[in-house]
């Protein structure tokens, strides 16, 4: 995956660099605005990390022209400002995510990843998480490469926890998407159909954790490897 | 200088009341000083004019009926009629004679003498010579030995004042009425200007006195106050906007050293570093809030529901929850719960609140998270609670309940307490029933 880092602090830059590479991505640096547009001219990124301080033009205004020319790449922001503000303002303007700074690294890469895991984007058609793959394009989920069979609602359930894994995906988001209008979600039924869920990856051995947020909605994560 | 506690009014009336004093001492000692320096001209005339009187009845009473025709006044008068022998016709009073001694027989007018009386008092007296058909005899009046000059100029004195004093008493009164009506009247505003002082506190500190309605002396100095507010202000604003520039810079070396520090490895005391460098960035960003909240005022338009914020918080937490063994849940209602207030610092509150739970439940267990109408937010955790003793403190900013554990930053409760208050709001510490600490976030509703 090829990742393009717009940050003017060459410290920063080189440590995030390096942290990048290791897990995975191709990085490109760019420490000022002015040299943006020759970049993205000539490389299509998989996804940008912009940080909005930058001091020779406002990261903003970047942001701003990137999607008025229809580029749909995802950009998380950084910020040294938590203030609700370029917070808003920043999202508002296109931005998909953003992390505050001092972030941990080990959050950037997550936070990519799901940007990553969005329909349309590099990740977002084989989806995978610890020794799950999900195929949304022919809907075939595997274990450890053996097929697991589904039901489609069980799927399409999956397909969400594993497109943000490692982040809380709402009760009302998942009804949303498995239920049409002609169908109400029962008061139940996603409980029903998560437990179903459940009892399958674990029967398959499945490396990843569907946990409960009760009131809020559920999370899927990688089992850590055991030592 | 009178003590700084006197009133206005008192010092007012207590001026008025000595000016009254003066005025009616100093009129008396004048009437009576005046009147006693006229006392002997006018003891003249009194005794020229017995004199007259007398000496009218002499002549019609010409038959040696000395005693018959004195005027009424007589008993203010030693009066002594003499033959041209000298010897007594009339004393009145009997002693009068003893007192008034012959004259020469060719002594006349009105020259004051001096009587020879034992007391050896200064006594005015007047003599005269009349032809009578009896012969000529000696008139010679004087004044009463109990006729008492001093006493008499006093009694016009004491005159005065009974005279004066009802005038003087009613406009003396008046104008402390006038003077003590206008103090009020004038100084009213005050009242207001006093309760406009003390809104005025560091995060109100934009706030200032008003001028108007107020008595000219007065607005030098309300106006020279509002200036030092002034200067005071943008002190507290350099202040703030430090704090928070502080903050900001810090951030971005902050991530220099998390993301190199995350490069080195696992191993040794690896962990441990970035633990502390996460607090660190955690410390840097409460710092700022703390900046940023002492200004914090809510609009009155406002409105934010308290279940979504809550959701919003429990779903951003979830992950460091489950990642730490440990569980989050909303429990309660689903319906919105509106209340009036800033969504953003709201969301920080809950979320501060939150993180203090997870970070103090026992592993394994379950912090909740209940929203209600009242409306407030019940936040109960399963760690060891917050003793009584302690509860009012765990608000103070840098407190922490145990210094060498070097957990957390201490400005997490105080931050939710700052932003409670701004909303007029409670935050309330208790025991959860079955155990735990429970934070109970009260707010005003929509």
């Amino acid at each position: 995956m090829r990742l393009l880092l717009i940050e003017d602090n060459a410290r920063l830059a080189s440590a995030v660099v390096l942290h990048l590479k290791s897990a995975g991505f191709t990085v490109d640096h760019i420490g000022l605005a002015a040299d943006v547009p020759v970049a993205l001219a000539a490389v299509r990124y998989d996804v940008i990390m912009l940080d909005l301080g930058l001091p020779d033009g406002d990261g903003m205004r970047l942001l701003e022209g990137m999607r008025s020319r229809g580029d749909g790449t995802p950009i998380l922001i950084l910020t040294a400002r938590d203030g609700l503000e370029d917070r808003i303002k920043g999202l508002n303007a296109g931005a998909d995510d953003y992390v505050l700074k001092p972030f941990a690294m080990g959050e950037v890469v997550a936070r990519l990843k799901a940007l990553l895991r969005r329909p349309g984007a590099a990740l977002g058609r084989r989806l995978k998480s610890g020794n799950v793959e999900l195929d949304t394009v022919n809907q075939a989920v595997e274990v450890s490469g053996r097929p697991l069979i589904l039901r489609r609602r069980e799927l399409a359930l999956l397909e969400l926890l594993l497109r943000r894994t490692g982040r809380v995906v709402g009760k009302n988001a998942i009804e949303e998407s498995l239920y049409g209008f002609d169908e109400p979600a029962t008061a139940n039924s996603v409980e029903t159909q998560m437990s179903r869920l459940r009892k399958k990856l674990e029967a398959a051995d499945a490396a990843v954790s569907i946990h409960t947020v009760r009131g809020v909605g559920y999370l899927l994560t990688e089992d850590k490897p055991m030592k | 200088m009178r003590p700084a506690a006197t009133s206005l009014q008192g010092r007012l009336g207590w001026r008025l009341g000595l000016l009254f004093l003066v005025v009616l001492a100093v009129g008396s000692i004048i009437l009576f000083f005046s009147y006693r320096s006229d006392e002997d001209e006018l003891a003249v005339e009194r005794l020229l004019q017995f004199m007259a009187d007398v000496t009218a009845g002499l002549e019609t009473g010409a038959d040696g009926q000395w005693d018959a025709k004195l005027p009424p006044e007589h008993e203010a008068f030693d009066l002594v009629i003499r033959d041209a022998s000298g010897a007594v016709l009339l004393s009145s009073p009997p002693s009068a004679a003893a007192r008034l001694g012959p004259v020469a027989a060719d002594a006349s007018g009105d020259n004051p003498q001096d009587g020879t009386g034992a007391q050896h008092r200064t006594m005015l007296g007047v003599f005269a010579r009349f032809e009578t058909a009896a012969g000529p005899v000696l008139v010679h009046v004087a004044e009463a030995e109990s006729a008492n000059p001093a006493r008499e100029a006093g009694s016009i004195a004491l005159e005065f004042v009974d005279e004066v004093v009802p005038i003087l008493v009613p406009m003396v009164i008046a104008a402390l009425v006038i003077g003590i009506f206008t103090i009020r009247d004038s100084l009213g505003p005050l009242a207001t200007v006093a309760r406009e002082a003390a809104a005025i506190t560091p995060s109100e500190s934009h706030r200032r006195l008003t001028q108007e309605g107020l008595p000219r002396e007065l607005q030098p100095l309300v106006s020279a106050v509002n200036g030092a507010l002034d200067r005071l202000d943008e002190g507290f604003r350099r202040q703030r906007e430090f704090t928070a520039d502080a903050a900001h810079e810090l951030r971005t070396p902050l991530a220099v050293l998390a993301a190199n520090l995350e490069n080195l490895g696992d191993g040794g005391a690896m962990a441990t570093l970035r633990e502390d460098v996460a607090r660190m960035g955690r410390l840097v960003g409460q710092l700022l809030s703390v900046a940023q909240l002492e200004v914090l005022a809510v609009a009155p338009d406002e409105i934010a529901d308290l279940h979504a914020l809550t959701v919003e918080v429990a779903e951003s937490l979830a992950p460091l929850a489950v990642q730490q063994g440990k569980e989050i849940a909303v429990i309660g209602t689903d319906a919105r719960v509106l209340v009036r207030g800033n969504a953003e610092t709201l969301r920080q509150a809950i979320r501060n609140l939150a993180e203090n739970a997870v970070q103090h439940t026992t592993l394994g267990t379950s912090v909740e998270i209940e929203v209600t109408a009242e409306p407030a937010i019940y936040v109960r955790d399963h760690g060891p609670g917050v003793p009584p003793a302690l509860r009012d403190r765990v608000t103070r900013r840098f407190w922490r309940a145990d210094r060498s554990k070097g957990e957390g930053s201490g400005l997490g409760l105080a931050i939710v307490k700052r932003i409670a208050d701004a909303h007029r709001g409670r935050l309330e510490i208790d025991d959860a029933p079955g155990g735990g600490a429970r934070f109970i976030l009260r707010l005003p509703p929509a």
